[in-house]
């Protein structure tokens, strides 16, 4: 049974209730959909853990309605709970997808993608469109993201759907550049990867990605604190902030590798845009909104805005801003693309 | 410049997509015109022919622009398809037509006479001059407030009106009677018939940021109340709000709505037909007692303004609606009409920060229309203003310059020589109006 994930409502959106937006984070897997001139997402940690198997564990995950699968000897439980069972257990959860694809050093990684995708999506109705993100193309991931998306194409045409990808970044230019006629550049700060587009009227000119972004800033400051990433990400979620002074050595790593993330995105950028053929001589400054969970710490829009300001792009930034809602801008954007088939 | 960001193209685009309100459709509408623009990128040069043949998928791709093609577009779209056809006019690529002949086949073609076969497009007929202005994108009721609202008992000092406003008039004071020059919306220069108006016009809703009173909690009621007779005091004084709402939701009168109180100094509104500068004249300011912390961006509503002020600002909107026939789109914010002219930037003040809870009120989110400042009189604004709005800037800005980059299409400037040019326009219209009202005064004075 699926985990019922209270829905959470924001914005007005147009009703069509045979189409489907998938955000397949590295940390959180995110589906929208739109009921009554409403957006509604759903969302679920993209992480499980391996519990030892027993009827009575069993009847209780059927019981809390947590995704899980039994495999051999143990149960591989999925999602939003997951973190408490490891707490108990004293380890970490296990993630099926690294650095925004499919994750090649977990062996489950395709069995709980699955698991999670049939639960949460559960079988298409008749004509039913689904739209989930991929991440762009780096230098190091090119063919790792064919597979990811063939992948995840095939396990939800299998439930029934017809299949469409859009690239992250774009889909934040979907969710949030409305007002710009969709011109302007969406940047998605993920747990794996964060992801750029430059789109113009709708159209992705130019898009690409760093690999560094939240579990580079768990990882990263956990190494030099002896803590787990866990408990890193934990402190990371409740309260922290890049501008904030602390004495705490966690915040003091934490803001560290924050500002490296802002760098090497706004980096990334300008050698992107300098370097392509493809950017247009354009007559007027473009938006760049921000989206994601890593830009929801305290000032990151400031560190950022700091960060592009002292670089010379060729094409000029109108304002910088974070989206309306940061968690949910790439399952609206996919939606919003399902939709313009449907 | 790239035909992918021609603004010829590009105004064309906005100036429709801003009419579509769902945002799926307007994805829709722009990805199609962009992929119009993108077929014929890159390689095609900005002239002759290509242009006439990206007008033309243009049109084909939305009725609404083709309704919107000027008679020369049309004919030229006509003589291109013709020309096209004619056997040695070279690749479609890189078609540059004798515009002459062009112009003499389209035509002719449009008048009936040529009996080439004619696009596929028919074209209405558009005025050369008509204005393309966007209209306003929101189904806003034009009408002023219908219900009937009327005095109920008139006290020595206070005033109960029968939706259950109840008014104290006991700091009132007088000031000079309202007396002000609007413009018309589509032709903000200074208006040539000197017409003077003295009704109000519209509300401006401030915030009078109380330095010193302390947070809304019963132990603290004696000294919240005498902070805010000193605060009633001091407005009164200085003539600075026609209305102001303590933070009981008391609703007091300090300078009535006929006459000016000082609220508003520099700044700019336009509904649909309508212009004003300078609005002390033309509006009617109602400020809410709130504390310091209201002006964080990060403040939530209801540490802005208590629900007690919300509910008694919604009697107060009522009634003066009701009275002065104030439209729903002339009640806004101080930080929507608030300029700087020194460095033409606007949110000089930025009482609410785009926050204000409009909707409670009984009206539409006014921060959805467009900022004439910045759209008529070309004002802009700098990060600082972002920042101090919690960093994200609301729709009607953003459309205010949509309508900006369309008005300089229109005129085939660049923006930097249509702002130039509308700047230069305020600060003669602006200056133009204080001799006015000097000389109005001193005839008055002699009267």
């Amino acid at each position: 049974m699926i985990e019922q994930v209270q829905p959470e409502t924001t914005m007005v959106a147009p009703t069509q209730s045979n189409v489907r937006g998938l955000d397949m984070g590295t940390s959180r897997i995110v589906m929208a959909t739109s009921r009554d001139n409403r957006f509604h997402f759903e969302s679920q940690l993209n992480a499980f853990v391996s519990l030892p198997y027993s009827k009575v564990t069993e009847q209780m995950l059927n019981r809390e309605q947590i995704m899980h699968k039994v495999d051999s000897n143990a149960i591989l439980a999925y999602g939003n709970r997951v973190e408490q069972f490891a707490n108990m257990l004293s380890g970490d959860t296990r993630r099926p997808m690294q650095t925004g694809l499919l994750n090649p050093n977990e062996p489950k990684s395709l069995e709980m993608i699955e698991v999670a995708l049939r639960k949460m999506c559960g079988a298409a109705k008749p004509g039913e469109k689904i739209c989930f993100s991929v991440p762009s193309a780096s230098d190091s991931n090119e063919s790792n993201l064919i597979y990811h998306e063939r992948t995840i194409t095939q396990i939800l045409e299998k439930l029934g759907y017809a299949v469409t990808s859009l690239n992250e970044g774009l889909a934040v230019v979907y969710a949030e550049l409305e007002d710009a006629n969709f011109t302007g550049i969406g940047v998605s700060f993920g747990g794996g990867m964060c992801n750029m587009c430059f789109a113009y009227l709708g159209m992705p000119v130019l898009s690409f990605a760093t690999d560094r972004a939240g579990d580079y800033i768990d990882h990263s400051a956990a190494s030099v604190n002896s803590q787990t990433p866990m408990t890193v990400r934990i402190r990371k979620e409740h309260g922290f902030a890049l501008n904030g002074l602390s004495t705490n050595t966690i915040d003091q790593a934490l803001s560290v590798y924050y500002k490296d993330v802002i760098q090497s995105a706004v980096d990334k950028l300008e050698s992107a845009l300098r370097e392509s053929q493809k950017v247009p001589t354009m007559d007027r400054a473009v938006p760049l909104v921000i989206a994601g969970g890593t830009s929801q710490a305290g000032s990151f829009d400031t560190e950022f805005r700091k960060a592009l300001a002292a670089k010379n792009l060729p094409i000029e930034i109108s304002e910088v801003r974070v989206a309306s809602d940061p968690l949910h801008t790439t399952a609206k954007g996919t939606l919003m693309a399902a939709m313009l088939d449907a | 410049m790239d035909l992918i960001s021609d603004p010829k193209f590009t105004g064309l685009i906005e100036r429709h997509s801003a009419r579509i309100n769902d945002p799926v459709e307007r994805l829709k509408f722009v990805r199609a015109c962009g992929e119009v623009l993108s077929d014929c990128y890159p390689g095609f040069a900005v002239d002759g022919g290509s242009h006439y043949e990206v007008l033309r998928q243009l049109a084909s791709a939305s009725p609404d622009i083709r309704a919107e093609l000027s008679v020369c577009d049309r004919v030229g779209i006509q003589a291109a398809s013709v020309l096209q056809r004619a056997p040695n006019s070279g690749s479609r690529m890189r078609f540059r037509p004798n515009m002459a002949l062009a112009f003499s086949v389209g035509l002719l073609m449009t008048l009936g006479v040529a009996t080439s076969p004619s696009s596929d497009i028919r074209l209405p007929i558009v005025a050369e001059n008509a204005s393309i202005e966007p209209a306003a994108n929101l189904p806003f009721d034009r009408s002023h407030a219908s219900i009937e609202i009327w005095t109920v008992e008139q006290e020595a000092d206070s005033e109960l009106f029968s939706n259950g406003l109840r008014v104290s008039s006991a700091h009132q004071v007088s000031n000079v009677k309202r007396s002000y020059q609007a413009f018309q919306a589509d032709a903000p220069d200074y208006p040539a018939d000197k017409h003077w108006c003295s009704t109000p016009a519209g509300i401006v809703y401030h915030t009078t940021v109380s330095e010193v009173s302390p947070p809304l909690e019963k132990e603290n009621n004696d000294l919240i109340r005498t902070r805010g007779r000193g605060l009633l005091n001091f407005v009164a004084k200085g003539r600075l709000y026609n209305f102001v709402i303590d933070r009981f939701g008391q609703v007091y009168r300090i300078v009535a709505a006929d006459e000016v109180s000082y609220h508003a100094g520099y700044s700019a509104w336009a509904d649909d037909d309508t212009a004003y500068l300078n609005l002390n004249d033309s509006f009617i300011g109602v400020a809410f007692e709130t504390r310091p912390e209201a002006l964080s961006p990060d403040a939530p509503t209801e540490s802005r303004v208590t629900p007690a002020q919300v509910n008694s600002a919604r009697l107060l909107t009522e009634v003066l609606r009701a009275e002065y026939g104030i439209p729903e789109q002339s009640c806004v914010t101080h930080e929507m009409v608030s300029v700087n002219p020194d460095n033409m930037k606007i949110g000089y003040h930025t009482d609410f920060a785009g926050r204000f809870p409009f909707s409670d009120l009984g009206l539409p989110n006014n921060y959805e229309l467009r900022l004439s400042s910045i759209a008529q009189w070309g004002f802009t604004y700098d990060n600082d203003f972002v920042e101090a709005i919690g960093g994200q800037i609301w729709a009607g800005i953003r459309r205010a310059q949509t309508s900006l980059y369309a008005q300089a299409d229109e005129r085939q400037l660049t923006l930097a020589q249509f702002r130039d040019q509308r700047q230069a326009a305020y600060r003669k219209t602006s200056g133009d109006m204080r001799i006015a009202r000097r000389s109005r005064a001193g005839e008055k004075l002699h009267d």
